[in-house]
């Protein structure tokens, strides 16, 4: 390892453009929400801060909005155990194809799959029917009253769980296995071994993932909208962007989000350092991965195949939804056809949704690569005090939910030159950028770290300068990160719910998911053009998906990480 | 303290035979070594004691008892990893007495225990930082003190010291084998370094591709190999090869490359005619400065005294090609036709020049006489 080099001028530049480019579009907005929730007027006070929190709806919805998220997160944790725990410590046939389809889930989008969730559990939904033949239940259910908490809960898990998936795997791999040795030869049985040595020492991962499946679960606004569940915060939040000019509720609504979301941020980065339990393993055994037993090959397969099933079963709903023709009092629709894409279509707003989005997310991404690739190789390979507030800058929008950027977007940029309610497209691809910034640096740096620098100099010791060196040597070598980070920011700007929601105000300018949202408002034929548009979304992310999955491979999990 | 017996164990994974029918005795109380290269199948045979492999034939006995089927947590056979692993989420004292809290010693008992084995190991007063805050030597005592403290049947010790630089390495072999001897209890070390093993251990067992070549004591192995690999790895020396022309009382004499050699027969290196080797180590080979030492009969010898008998001398020109002082000793190369035969005396010999011609005297029962390494792996 050489020391790294020397500031350049590009360095210097390229930093302040960073600084100015984040002052404006990322501390800007978020000052702004905190002068709107404490600065009213023209003093200081507390009062709006507080007062909110006395309303009993407001109440109920930050009561509601914590148990969602907690108890997504303890849901999704415990059902990715033992599926983690196996891909990452036990060999068996399909492991690599069962561990790619686990991740299947994160793309497809939640919201979206409410709706498909909502056709299975309405009145006489497939739910019902399917247990009343069954002689289980003989009135049905009313899942969708008493039962939106759970149901939300149910979608937020089966979308949320790959993430916690993908840092158990990475967290669990990474236990060095003599450590568990050393446990079971002091007598520790297996299971208390897998307690107080495996679990201690995978805990900084853990959390990294928990976090974010957290405050995931805590501000996601699409599933709960669609399922009408008004009280939580998020949706309340979106509530209150009509009268946001007047009322200071919203801003101090967000701000309250924004303390939540950066408290378990800050836990996870500084409680759990991430470096305290790298030791060296010189010397460690590399662990065979036993083979499984016949019946433990059997529980592995079963458990595999109901989470996988579980997880697509609403965007099967989705699908059948959109080809339905008739689907009354039965399980599966009575009598398919295409109208609904033919009528999809033809409506005003999807062809215009569907270009805007491609223009929006390519946009977006070409945003983050060039700023991604940027930051990830001056912070592999540049030293200069400061690397360390430049990574944690660019990873705060991790922790920063879709609502509060919006929100603060819309108030902090309102007649201005770029104000979304005239033409939101700008601010639109910032939004996106930013947001996904991390996920681009990330795979990038990654792809930096894995390039020895002796091949760099070697090339410049053959005479190629710093650009050519970087042109013909360091690129071609990282390409591969970069592409894959590329892909994933850009599917996630195709499907990014609460941004889209907030900020696009004008039909000409809706993206792909406002026009699903707006679709599915539309009397008789609504959520059939919604899910039809839905499926188009749900193939092209799918197909993104496995395609970064295949050049990222196992460290996809370093994606997904406070 | 227990006796271990391996029985006809075998283990594969997938391609590789990491042991192929392995026997082999260690007696209770003693400090026994199991050494090899690397991939000869110790560490593996020594994890299967640990239970922390399962064999794929063959029994393990402690004692009288049958151990196969004993989970690794119920053996009782403490186990210091060549990376220490050491859990990096518990302070010192934590990672020692976890073995106690297993057992369930009482609490009050425990942190005196922890404290004797620290002290024991010389780091009382880390007892409270955590492992990572050690330096390598540090850690490795940790690990000791570790294995130490639940008063196991016996301790394995996994290449315990191939992470320590070279002075502390040194400083470790007395602190284990003091520790051996103060505690008594049986310990079972894997190492490829045979400095290590012949300075510390009781008994060796050699291994090579998952086979016990040979064991025995230090001494033993090294002045009594019986096989070219366990001449060649178990200390330094010169392989000469030659056939065989005479044979008398359990010597052998040997026509080679570098003239007329006479030694010890081996099984199965004795018949007139047969492609043999010899091995000669470089302490043995003496210069025959100014003729001092007669090649005639021998007072040490005394089959070389009886009439008809070998002689006890065989003798080499040859030319000093090379000489590499390194204090105590010189190690002096010598060029007999286009062989190059290394040779160790004392700096304080006599002294000699680069280019010198010179008498090397070799005693026949310094030479052993191997069959060749092919032969002996079929």
């Amino acid at each position: 390892m050489t020391d790294g080099r020397k500031p350049g001028i590009g360095t210097w530049v390229l930093l302040g453009s960073l600084v100015v480019f984040f002052i404006l579009f990322f501390f800007y907005p978020l000052g702004y929400v905190f002068e709107r929730a404490l600065w009213p007027k023209t003093h200081f006070t507390l009062v709006f801060v507080s007062s909110v929190l006395s309303n009993p709806t407001v109440r109920a919805g930050f009561g509601n909005s914590l148990a969602l998220a907690a108890v997504t997160t303890t849901a999704a944790f415990l059902l990715c155990l033992p599926l983690a725990f196996v891909a990452a410590r036990r060999a068996f046939a399909g492991r690599d194809l069962l561990a790619g389809l686990t991740l299947l889930p994160l793309v497809l989008p939640p919201f979206v799959g409410a709706i498909g969730m909502k056709q299975l559990l309405s009145r006489f939904g497939s739910v019902n029917l399917l247990l009343m033949h069954a002689g289980i239940i003989h009135q049905p259910m009313d899942w969708l009253g008493q039962g939106k908490f759970w149901g939300v809960v149910v979608l937020q898990v089966l979308h949320l769980y790959p993430i916690m998936y993908l840092n158990l795997v990475a967290a669990l791999s990474g236990v060095d296995q003599s450590l568990e040795e050393a446990a079971r030869n002091m007598g520790a049985s297996p299971i208390r071994t897998f307690f107080k040595v495996t679990l201690p020492m995978a805990a900084p991962g853990v959390f990294a993932g928990g976090v974010i499946v957290f405050i995931w679960a805590l501000t996601d606004l699409g599933t709960p909208l669609v399922f009408e569940y008004k009280e939580v915060l998020s949706v309340q939040i979106f509530d209150r962007i009509t009268d946001m000019e007047e009322n200071p509720e919203g801003y101090a609504l967000v701000l309250w989000v924004l303390l939540l979301t950066t408290l378990g941020f800050v836990t996870a980065r500084y409680l759990f350092g991430r470096k305290r339990n790298a030791v060296s393993s010189k010397g460690g055994q590399m662990g065979v991965r036993p083979k499984l037993t016949r019946w433990g090959l059997v529980g592995t397969y079963s458990l595999f195949a109901v989470v996988l099933m579980l997880s697509v079963l609403p965007h099967l709903a989705v699908i059948l939804t959109s080809f339905r023709q008739e689907w009354f009092m039965s399980v599966v629709p009575q009598k398919l056809t295409l109208v609904h894409y033919h009528d999809a279509l033809a409506h005003h707003l999807t062809v215009s949704s569907i270009r805007n989005s491609l223009v929006l997310a390519s946009a977006a991404t070409m945003l983050d690569a060039l700023l991604g690739v940027a930051i990830a190789y001056v912070l592999a390979r540049v030293r200069f005090k400061g690397a360390a507030l430049l990574d944690t800058v660019t990873m705060l929008p991790l922790a920063l939910p879709g609502i509060v950027m919006a929100f603060g977007f819309l108030g902090a940029f309102g007649d201005t030159m770029i104000d979304p309610r005239k033409n939101p497209m700008v601010l639109l691809v910032i939004a996106y950028a930013v947001r996904r910034l991390p996920y681009m640096v990330r795979s990038a740096y990654a792809g930096f770290s894995q390039v020895d620098e002796n091949l760099e100099d070697a090339a410049r010791n053959l005479g190629a300068s710093s650009w050519r060196t970087m042109w013909r040597v360091t690129l071609p070598l990282v390409a591969l990160s970069i592409v894959a980070g590329g892909i994933l920011a850009f599917a996630f700007a195709m499907m990014e719910v609460s941004d889209s929601l907030i900020l696009a105000l004008h039909e000409q300018y809706y993206p792909i998911t406002k026009a699903i949202y707006m679709l599915l408002g539309r009397l008789r034929d609504g959520s059939e053009l919604a899910c039809a548009l839905g499926v188009w979304a749900m193939a092209f992310l799918a197909t993104a998906l496995l395609l970064a999955h295949r050049l990222l491979g196992r460290r996809m999990g370093e994606l997904f990480r406070a | 303290m227990v006796a271990v017996r391996v029985e006809q164990a075998t283990k594969r994974f997938d391609q590789v035979l990491a042991l192929d029918g392995v026997t082999v005795d260690m007696e209770s109380s003693q400090f026994f070594f199991l050494l090899g290269p690397s991939g000869c199948g110790k560490t593996t045979l020594l994890r299967s004691i640990a239970g922390l492999v399962p064999l794929d034939g063959g029994r393990i006995l402690f004692d009288d008892r049958l151990m196969n089927d004993v989970p690794a947590h119920r053996r009782n056979a403490a186990l210091v990893f060549q990376n220490y692993a050491l859990w990096p989420h518990m302070s010192v004292f934590d990672n020692v007495a976890f073995g106690l809290v297993e057992r369930k010693v009482p609490k009050a008992e425990r942190s005196h225990r922890v404290a004797r084995a620290l002290s024991l190991v010389h780091l009382a007063e880390a007892a409270d930082r955590r492992p990572t805050e050690l330096s390598g030597g540090q850690q490795q005592r940790v690990a000791l003190a570790r294995s130490l403290v639940v008063r196991p049947d016996l301790i394995l010790l996994d290449e315990p010291l191939s992470n320590l630089d070279a002075n502390l390495r040194h400083e470790m072999r007395y602190e284990l084998k003091r520790i051996q001897e103060e505690t008594g209890i049986t310990m079972i070390y894997v190492t490829h370094d045979q400095k290590e093993a012949l300075s510390m251990a009781h008994r060796i067992a050699v291994m090579k591709s998952g086979h016990v070549l040979q064991v025995g004591e230090p001494e033993e192995l090294y002045r009594s190999p019986r096989s070219v690999f366990v001449a060649r790895f178990v200390g330094r020396t010169n392989l000469v090869a030659g056939r065989v022309r005479d044979k008398r009382d359990g010597f052998v004499q040997v026509e080679t490359d570098v003239g007329l050699l006479w030694g010890r027969s081996t099984d199965g290196a004795d018949a007139p005619g047969a492609a043999v080797v010899c091995s000669v180590r470089p302490e043995h080979l003496q210069w025959n400065h100014e003729r001092r030492i007669k090649p005639g009969p021998d007072a040490e010898s005394s089959q070389a005294a009886a009439p008809g008998s070998p002689p006890p001398w065989s003798s080499i020109t040859a030319r000093l090609a090379t000489r590499l002082f390194m204090g105590e000793v010189e190690e002096r190369c010598y060029l007999a036709g286009d062989r190059e035969l290394v040779a160790i005396d004392l700096a304080s010999g006599p002294s000699a020049h680069q280019g010198d011609e010179a008498d090397l005297v070799i005693r026949a029962r310094d030479v052993v006489v191997l069959q060749p390494e092919e032969e002996q792996a079929s």
